[in-house]
């Protein structure tokens, strides 16, 4: 098991042009030897660097409580209980990519996870019928943010927290403050706690999504429009990219992505609780800055979001199976979120300066 | 009258691999205005830099202000010898009022940390008083007129909190001023002088150089040329004397080939109006490079952007026989084939973060694209023709675009607009930032573009630029086409001598001068 998930850790690393793209200047004369540095580094830490501190976390759990670590049930835990915030942390990957905030994906969640649970309360559709519906209200109010920022012109950040704080209510509305449990085992239990193959549908939707989102970001035109928008909006405006689209398209795919993280979330607890979705905003955040750092140098990308999800996963579940407090976790991923942000202004800062 | 106030003597500076200033003498008396007047890189900013503490001075290089020397490269220093600077962009905070403005410099009245606003908006009242324009001192600074702005920053600098201000220096003070606000500003500065200030006044705008000064300095390639009084001395010899040649020396362009009369127009542009642009009328023909002149705060600046849709305006544009109405968007601007290339140092001007190759995809994605999906490969090797083809140094697709230099810059920002392969090529300041060498390349490439079937607007500040690659250049002061000059007659000079013309004062003598080439 283990072996699956550093493998795909570490897939994206095979990618020659991250590799590259990285290296300082040098003359072009010294190329040959800028390219074998830049294969070493590949591997080195600046670029995969939370991998070797995911492999060290495991080693130092192994030492330290081997027969809790070394059991199948803290893999599967792992895999299951961290794929939603993988999730949430793809979701803000989208919008990141382009520079906007979303305050909002902890209440988004919440609000997929009520809605879901609420048709599955009160109407006899289908299971996959009411999860889509939970998807469908994250991609509206994906929509409304993208109308705060887009048409209201407001920052990002003061949108989102708008939106979020009225969406977290309509959560508790539609579900009159209650945590909805109706029709919840069974089938839409399925939706997050399956196997295929012997392995959690829940992880796999997230090795899908990152996989799938890598391709669209790097592969695309959208994905180069995305990027472009979000490190030079003008510059991107006036190559003819549609600004405005692209920042409606980002919102709305993050919601969706959020509304699909609650439901998952709903699905595999049984219940859906009018505030589950805000205990995931920070570890979100967390993985998306963190992921930034790896790979893709400030880039944020799917495939660090990710592997950062793992770490902090590991990290949490670890302190939490050694004893720790409950507060543990919360302190490691706010810890993780300061010092992701700081390995990226490191290396944004010197950078800026020598090419200006 | 003729007490010296500020002496520079052998003033030099250099930079790794420039020698921006060598040798440079200058005198200014007490209560004269001195105009500082030299082309772009002849050294005027380098030398206000040094007056002003930010650049050292090399060794043996002497400033004494009314006899006393000046610790070199301290602004504290320059700032207690009483040397004050207004510069061009003012430096104000424009969201607080003309009062909170000069605090944040002068300091506030007031014991122990609180501000004692009364006595505090009294000493500036005073201060305002003696600039001589009446300013609602509590109005945020950027609701202001631009020479009620111009006002304040000069009170600031008038402010004796820090030492007796003798010398106010003041770098293009009439660039974003209205002709009707610079009689004004004028008025001021002669005002400040009766009361004995010694005034350092640079600027591009000749005839307002020959008006208000009393004596001038002309630098060239850091070699000052000499104090001249200002009294008898025309626009023509001032504008000779600053490029350094005589006049029928000046602007020997071989490259220009002669236009057939039967060429078709490919763009016409008529009424184009922005906020600085009124009315302005163009045509480029095939084969032709048209270049734009004028001073900042004339509209040339505007007139590149306007033309691609990044800026708002109104004009009825036909391009290549297909007319379009006004008010177009960057991306109609582009389906028409009119690519806008920015300057290397402009923010939007492309992705610094991302590389060369996608910065050349991003432009064009279908050119790097299969059914939607980007080809690494393909994206490569379309950026490596550009850069083969354009000369990019270092040849590598993957270089991030923010390390390149600016020559380089320039050539994968050209890349960016030739890739879509338009019809027009509209320039803004393509060689600022760029060195000599790369420099000569572009101009060459825009030639070549043009004789290839792509002509090209320039719009410049660079003065080098339209002599070095134009046809035929349009002259604009304050919105309005005022000249329009022609192969030989483009010349330094001619430049000058047009965009220092005042649009509301009609002057004949430099019409003249134009006619005679």
């Amino acid at each position: 098991m283990n072996s699956t998930t550093s493998s795909t850790a570490e897939a994206p690393v095979k990618e020659p042009r991250s590799i590259l793209g990285e290296e300082p200047a040098a003359p072009a004369d010294t190329g040959l030897r800028a390219n074998r540095r830049g294969a070493l580094r590949g591997l080195g830490f600046g670029t995969i660097g939370a991998v070797y501190v995911w492999l060290g976390m495991v080693a130092v759990f192994a030492v330290w409580i081997p027969d809790l670590w070394l059991d199948q049930a803290t893999v599967t835990t792992l895999m299951s209980d961290y794929a939603v915030t993988a999730l949430a942390a793809l979701s803000l990957v989208v919008v990141l990519a382009a520079r906007l905030f979303d305050l909002s994906i902890g209440a988004t969640m919440s609000l997929g996870g009520v809605v879901a649970g609420h048709m599955l309360a009160t109407t006899s559709l289908p299971p996959a019928l009411c999860a889509a519906a939970g998807v469908i209200v994250g991609a509206l109010v994906g929509l409304a943010n993208a109308l705060a920022v887009v048409w209201l012109r407001l920052e990002s950040l003061i949108a989102t927290l708008g939106t979020g704080a009225i969406v977290a209510a309509m959560a508790v509305a539609l579900s009159g403050d209650k945590v909805l449990t109706e029709r919840m085992s069974g089938d839409f239990n399925l939706i997050a706690i399956g196997e295929i193959a012997g392995v959690n549908v829940a992880f796999l939707y997230v090795i899908v999504l990152m996989i799938l989102m890598g391709l669209v970001l790097e592969q695309t035109a959208g994905g180069r429009r995305l990027y472009a928008t979000g490190y030079n909006t003008e510059a991107a405006r006036l190559m003819g990219v549609r600004v405005n689209r692209v920042k409606v398209v980002a919102f709305m795919v993050s919601g969706a992505l959020a509304g699909f993280a609650g439901v998952i979330l709903a699905a595999r607890l049984q219940a859906a609780a009018p505030d589950a979705g805000a205990h995931y905003l920070i570890p979100a955040f967390s993985a998306a800055f963190l992921g930034a750092t790896q790979f893709r140098h400030g880039r944020f990308n799917p495939w660090g979001a990710v592997l950062a999800v793992l770490v902090i996963g590991t990290g949490s579940l670890g302190l939490a199976l050694a004893g720790g407090p409950t507060w543990a976790p919360d302190v490691f991923s706010g810890l993780i979120l300061i010092i992701a942000v700081a390995i990226t202004v490191a290396e944004r800062g010197p950078r800026r300066a020598g090419a200006s | 009258m003729s007490d010296v106030r500020l002496q520079l003597s052998d003033v030099s500076k250099t930079f790794p691999g420039q020698q921006a200033l060598s040798r440079v003498n200058l005198e200014v008396r007490a209560g004269e205005v001195h105009a500082l007047v030299g082309e772009n890189g002849s050294g005027k900013s380098t030398l206000i830099k040094v007056l002003s503490g930010f650049h050292r001075p090399d060794p043996g290089s002497r400033i004494e202000v009314d006899g006393v020397g000046l610790d070199p490269g301290n602004p504290a220093g320059s700032l207690a010898a009483g040397l004050r600077f207004v510069h061009q962009d003012l430096g104000l905070v424009d969201e607080l009022g003309a009062a909170e403005n000069i605090g944040l410099t002068a300091g506030f009245e007031g014991k122990l940390g609180r501000v004692a606003w009364r006595a505090h908006r009294e000493r500036v009242r005073r201060l305002m008083e003696r600039v001589g324009i009446e300013v609602d001192i509590d109005k945020q600074v950027g609701r202001l007129a631009p020479v009620e702005r111009s006002a304040v920053a000069i009170a600031r600098a008038l402010d004796d909190t820090h030492g007796v201000p003798r010398v106010l220096i003041l770098d293009e003070p009439t660039a974003a001023l209205p002709p009707a606000e610079v009689d004004r500003l004028m008025q001021v500065l002669a005002d400040l002088r009766e009361r004995g200030v010694s005034i350092i006044y640079v600027s591009h705008r000749l005839g307002e150089v020959l008006g208000v000064a009393d004596r001038l300095t002309v630098l060239r390639d850091g070699h000052s040329l000499g104090t001249l009084a200002t009294d008898g001395m025309d626009e023509a010899a001032l504008a000779e004397l600053i490029v350094g040649r005589p006049v029928s020396e000046i602007g020997r362009r071989e490259h220009l080939h002669p236009i057939s009369p039967t060429a078709q127009p490919i763009l016409i542009v008529n009424d184009l109006a922005t906020d600085l642009l009124r009315k302005v009328d163009l045509s480029l023909r095939e084969g032709e490079v048209l270049g734009v002149a004028g001073i900042a705060g004339s509209g040339r600046e505007d007139l590149a952007p306007a033309l691609a849709g990044a800026h708002p305006a109104t004009m009825r544009l036909t391009v290549a026989g297909a007319s379009s109405k006004s008010g177009m968007s960057v991306r109609q601007a582009r389906g028409c084939g009119i690519a806008l290339v920015l300057p290397n140092s402009h923010p939007a001007a492309a992705v610094r973060e991302q590389t060369v190759a996608e910065n050349i995809g991003l432009s064009r994605p279908s050119a790097v694209a299969r059914r939607g999906w980007i080809s690494r490969r393909r994206e490569r090797d379309v950026a490596r023709e550009w850069i083969e083809r354009l000369d990019v140094a270092p040849r590598d697709p993957d270089r991030d675009y923010g390390l390149l230099s600016g020559g380089n810059k320039q050539k994968v920002a050209l890349a960016r607009g030739l890739i879509g392969a338009p019809k027009v090529l509209v320039l803004q300041d393509p060689t600022s930032g760029v060195d000599v060498g790369a420099r000569q390349s572009i101009y060459q490439l825009v030639r070549d573009l043009a004789a290839t079937g792509t002509p090209s607007v320039v719009c410049s500040a660079d003065l080098d630029d339209l002599v070095g690659m134009t046809d035929r250049v349009l002259v604009l002061v304050d919105g309005v086409v005022v000249e329009e000059l022609e192969g030989d007659a483009v010349t330094e000079a001619g430049l000058l001598a047009a965009m220092a013309r005042r649009r509301s004062v009609p002057d004949p003598a430099p019409a003249q001068m134009g006619d005679q080439r």
